[in-house]
C-alpha cells in the first residue's frame, strides 16, 4: 500500500467527501509501517499520544487490507475500533431498558461494519471524515428506534384526559422549566425522570428546544403535529407537568 | 440514476445534520427541512431521539467486566460480517428458486411482470436505468447482497436458455433497451404496476440527488 486511496462517496448536497489535512497526513505516515508497527499504534488509548491514531485512520486501514483480504489483521483492526466505540454508542443506547439497550447495540455494530466492511461499495467513505459524528448518528438512530418500542410496553398514565387547561401557559414561559434550566444538569434530569413518555420529550422539546406547541406555519414541526394531539391537550400536559415537577422540587428541599 | 436508493439518501443527509448541527434545537432543524422536505419525517425523528437521550440522565458507568461484554459481543457481529463474501449470483431466476421463489412469485413479490423479470435476468436492460430502489428489492427478496445482484445485472446480455436457433450464423443479443422503455413496452404488467414502476424511474421517484 503506498497512495492514499481517495474516497469516492458524494454527501447530501452532492459534493465529494473528504478526508481532514491531518488525517491525510497521518494515513500517509502509517501506510508505510510495518505491520507490526501499525498494530502497536492502533493500541495506544491515549490521544494526546502524539503517537495515537485517529479513528479515520484506523477505519482506512481496516479497509484497505480488508481489499488486501488479511482478514485476521482486519480482525484484530476491528476490534481495536470497537472498542473505541462503546462510549459513544453506550452514551445513547445504555439510556434504554437493558433487553432494548443489547439490541440497539447489536443493530449499531452491524450498520457500522457491514458500511465499513463492504469493499463494493463506499457507504463506509464517512467514517474517514469524521467517525465520531457518524457512530453518534447510528446510535442516536437506533435509539430513537427501539425507545420507540420500549415506550409501546411501558404503562404510561394517560394524561391525555386531566382537566385544567390553563390558556395563561400558553407559550409562557413554565416557572418550574424556568428554574430546571437554571439548576444543575443532572438535578434537571433527574427531575425529568419523574415525568413518563411521551410528557418528558414534549416538556424537554418544548422548554430546552424551543418547539412550538403550535406553529404559525403548519409545514413546520410543532408538538401538537409531532405527538398527533390538539395544542389545548399539550397544554394539558405541561398542566400536570408542571404540579408533578413541583412536587419532585418540595420533596427535594 | 440508481446510484443511491432513498434509505441512503437518508442516511447522507441525516449524516450531513449531525455533523452541521451542535445540538437539536428547533431552528436548526427547521432550516434542515427546509433544505430537504422530502426527508422532514426522518429529520424530525433524528431530532426527537437526540432530544430524547439528551433528557436522559447519563447510564451507570459500566465496570471494565462489563465494558470487556461490550466489546467481545460486537466482535460476534463482526466476525459474522468479516466471513460473509459477496457470492456470485449466476442467475436471478435461480437466487429466486434458491429461497423456494418461482418467476411469477419473484415478479410478484417484486411488483414486476414475468417479462420484467426475464429481460433483467437475462440483462436485457441497460443497468445504469435500472432504479436502485428496484435492485435493493431484488436483493432482499432472493436474499442476498444488492452488491452482489448489481453486480450480476452489470454483466453483458446472455441469450435465453434452450432456445433453437436455425441460422447459420450464432446469434447474437440485441443491445439492452432502456427500464422505462421496457416498461412502457410491457404488455403484462397492469397500469397500477406501470404507473409504480415509472414513478420509481423518475427523478425524485427513486430518491435520485437533489441539488
Amino acid at each position: 500500500m503506498t497512495a492514499v486511496r481517495p474516497l469516492t462517496h458524494r454527501g447530501a448536497n452532492g459534493e465529494l467527501y473528504y478526508r481532514r489535512p491531518e488525517v491525510e497526513r497521518q494515513i500517509e505516515t502509517v501506510v508505510s509501517l510495518p505491520v507490526p508497527a501499525v498494530l502497536e499504534r492502533t493500541r495506544i488509548s491515549n490521544k494526546d499520544d502524539p503517537e495515537y491514531l485517529k479513528d479515520e485512520c484506523l477505519v482506512y486501514l481496516i479497509r484497505e487490507h480488508r481489499r488486501a483480504g488479511e482478514s485476521t489483521l482486519v480482525s484484530d483492526l476491528c476490534e481495536q475500533l470497537l472498542r473505541r466505540c462503546y462510549g459513544i454508542v453506550y452514551s445513547c443506547v445504555g439510556k434504554l431498558r437493558a433487553e432494548f439497550a443489547e439490541e440497539a447495540h447489536a443493530e449499531v455494530v452491524e450498520q457500522l461494519f457491514r458500511k465499513i466492511l463492504n469493499t463494493d461499495s463506499d457507504r463506509g467513505d464517512y467514517y474517514e471524515v469524521s467517525f465520531g459524528d457518524g457512530l453518534k448518528r447510528l446510535a442516536l438512530t437506533a435509539f430513537g428506534k427501539y425507545s420507540h418500542k420500549q415506550n409501546a410496553t411501558d404503562q404510561n398514565v394517560d394524561w391525555d384526559q386531566f382537566p385544567g387547561h390553563d390558556p395563561g401557559l400558553d407559550d409562557a414561559e413554565a416557572p418550574v422549566a424556568s428554574a430546571l434550566r437554571a439548576a444543575d444538569r443532572s438535578a434537571a434530569l433527574e427531575a425529568l425522570r419523574t415525568l413518563g413518555e411521551p410528557y418528558r420529550t414534549a416538556f424537554y422539546l418544548r422548554y430546552y428546544r424551543g418547539w412550538p406547541t403550535e406553529a404559525a406555519d403548519p409545514g413546520k414541526p410543532s408538538l401538537s403535529r409531532y405527538f398527533n394531539k390538539t395544542p389545548k391537550t399539550i397544554f394539558n400536559w405541561f398542566t400536570h407537568a408542571e404540579k408533578k415537577l413541583v412536587i419532585w422540587r418540595e420533596g427535594q428541599q | 440514476m440508481n446510484d443511491y436508493t432513498r434509505d441512503e439518501l437518508v442516511e447522507d443527509v441525516l449524516d450531513a445534520y449531525m455533523t452541521a448541527a451542535s445540538d437539536p434545537d428547533w431552528n436548526t432543524l427547521v432550516t434542515w427541512i427546509e433544505r430537504y422536505p422530502q426527508f422532514e419525517r426522518e429529520l424530525t425523528e433524528f431530532a426527537v431521539a437526540w432530544s430524547r437521550v439528551e433528557a436522559l440522565p447519563e447510564p451507570p458507568e459500566l465496570s471494565p467486566a462489563q465494558t470487556e461484554r461490550f466489546v467481545q459481543r460486537g466482535m460476534v457481529a463482526v466476525q459474522r460480517l468479516l466471513t460473509q463474501a459477496s457470492p456470485l449470483i449466476s442467475s436471478l431466476l435461480d437466487a429466486g428458486k434458491a429461497q423456494g421463489l418461482s418467476s411469477k412469485q419473484l415478479a410478484e413479490r417484486t411488483g414486476l411482470s414475468i417479462v420484467l423479470v426475464g429481460q433483467l435476468n437475462q440483462r436485457l436492460i441497460r443497468y445504469a436505468s435500472i432504479p436502485g430502489e428496484l435492485i435493493e428489492r431484488l436483493a432482499r427478496t432472493v436474499h442476498q447482497e444488492s452488491a452482489a445482484v448489481r453486480r450480476y445485472l452489470q454483466g453483458g446480455p446472455i441469450l435465453a436458455g434452450g432456445a433453437l436457433y436455425k441460422a447459420n450464423q450464432a446469434p447474437t443479443v440485441a443491445p439492452p433497451q432502456d427500464f422505462v422503455a421496457a416498461v412502457r413496452a410491457d404488455p403484462m404488467l397492469s397500469d397500477e404496476q406501470r404507473r409504480r414502476l415509472l414513478a420509481l424511474a423518475e427523478p425524485g421517484g427513486d430518491g435520485a440527488r437533489q441539488v
